[in-house]
């Protein structure tokens, strides 16, 4: 028995994640897709469309970049057993890398760090967008909207300029942050394991298990991560992958919103 | 009267009797069973600890204790529990010795050994061999098995099956645009059709 979190229930936490993706693609792309042309359903043609400025989207690449990095070394760490076999075809042996593999990790965490704050100061001096990201009542309303559509095959209704889940993700990113690092400041500062010998792992570790936390918050990330990634790789929602990168929603889109909560409220049309 | 007695005397002589053959058949199972490993089964693609506790059971004070694991089971780190011990690792053919020196174990008294492993992606039951050594050239050994167990579902590697999903889902919108691709001409058909 190792101090981590066990393989298998990580695994299940992952595959539990993308089998809902995976059935929410066999739903809306090919049952009974939300629209052809990648547009949405209902509501009316947006009045203001979406748009990043430069330091949103330096933001969010650059803090891509580094949770990509995050990732890769916290697996190679969560399971330097399993990957192993992997990384050795490559030539990046991971038991003897283990130190660099755990500078990595804590250089990622640091420039993520660094970009977190550029964006809350960003945001907070210029942007002051938190309204727009915060969840409220109409959210709710739009939930049970959004899930009932879901459910019945109707079609996707659109808000604000940044829809229920978007806020949610938003929401859970900052818990799964804050969790992350505070469990991971206990691991590097109270318990480093990879400074110890395999046997005495579990001696160092407090009583609360800071690891295990961390790894369950950890898997956790990045089932919200690759759900990200596949949303936003979606034909409903290219055009704001396109915004991330240009800055500005393609005028051609068909992106429509829905500002009011009676609209949200209306029953769905059937998309087909 | 006199078959009474014996009648009477039998049963105690054929309860001690059964006693003494129990003892001699238990003998051989406890001496056998001196030595314990914990957790017996291992995950395949893992890193595991295995704790071997062995108990000396003999009247003298036990200094050299000598473990056998095979080969597939590479270790990598050791620890023992009480008593100050000195390990050396050997590979023997189709196995790796490790032999503990110092302690010493008091009778009747255990010790723990630790060895950190590598556990391989093969499954399979291995066995291994704790010998301990006592003075005089006696010795006492112990037959274990290590049972190596994928976590499966369905046959497949729960780990492997899960970072597999990932790499789908990341796919499935490209499938998507793939589909579409193939819808749209179908579209244009249509409308020259119309």
């Amino acid at each position: 028995m190792t101090h981590t979190l066990a393989a298998p229930l990580a695994a299940y936490l992952l595959a539990g994640g993308m089998l809902f993706l995976v059935v929410h693609w066999i739903r809306r792309v090919l049952w009974k897709p939300a629209s052809k042309s990648g547009g949405y359903g209902s509501g009316t043609p947006s009045a203001s469309p979406r748009a990043f400025d430069m330091v949103q989207r330096l933001f969010h690449w650059a803090s891509t970049l580094t949770l990509i990095l995050i990732v890769f070394s916290g697996l190679a760490l969560f399971s330097p057993a399993f990957f192993g076999p992997l990384s050795e075809t490559i030539g990046f042996p991971i038991h003897s890398n283990i130190l660099l593999l755990v500078d990595l990790h804590v250089a990622s965490v640091v420039a993520l760090g660094s970009l977190l704050a550029l964006h809350i100061g960003w945001d907070f001096y210029r942007l002051r967008t938190w309204r727009l990201i915060s969840n409220g009542r109409k959210d709710l309303a739009e939930l049970l909207s959004r899930a009932r559509g879901f459910l019945s095959g109707g079609a996707v209704e659109w808000s604000e300029k940044y829809d229920v889940f978007m806020k949610s993700f938003h929401i859970m990113l900052i818990m799964l942050f804050l969790g992350l690092g505070f469990t991971g400041l206990v691991i590097y500062f109270i318990a480093p394991w990879w400074l110890y010998p395999q046997l005495l792992h579990s001696a160092i570790e407090p009583w609360w298990m800071p690891t295990p936390i961390h790894d369950v918050l950890g898997f956790s990330f990045l089932v919200l991560a690759v759900a990200h990634t596949y949303f936003a790789s979606m034909g409903t929602n290219r055009p704001i992958l396109k915004a991330m990168i240009t800055g500005q929603v393609p005028p051609t889109s068909v992106i429509k919103r829905t500002t009011k909560l009676e609209n949200l409220q209306t029953e769905t049309q059937p998309s087909q | 009267m006199s078959n009474r007695i014996m009648k009477r005397n039998s049963c105690p002589m054929g309860i001690a009797t059964v006693f003494v053959l129990f003892l001699v058949l238990m003998a051989p199972l406890s001496a056998s069973a001196s030595s314990s490993v914990q957790p017996d089964h291992l995950q395949t693609l893992s890193s595991a600890n295995i704790y071997f506790t062995v108990l000396n059971g003999r009247n003298s004070l036990l200094y050299n204790i000598t473990m056998m694991l095979p080969s597939s089971l590479a270790p990598v780190g050791f620890y023992s529990g009480s008593g100050r011990w000195v390990h050396t690792l050997t590979h023997e053919g189709n196995s790796f010795r490790v032999t503990w020196f110092g302690g010493p174990v008091e009778p009747n008294q255990t010790v723990v050994f630790g060895i950190a492993v590598i556990v391989p992606a093969d499954t399979g039951i291995y066995n291994s061999t704790v010998v301990e050594n006592y003075r005089e050239n006696l010795t006492q050994s112990s037959s274990l098995e290590l049972t190596i167990y994928c976590p499966c579902l369905l046959g497949i590697d729960v780990r492997s099956l899960s970072y597999s999903l990932v790499v789908v889902v990341l796919a499935l919108p490209l499938v998507e645009i793939g589909l579409r691709s193939l819808h749209v001409p179908r579209d244009r058909e249509k409308q020259a059709v119309r």
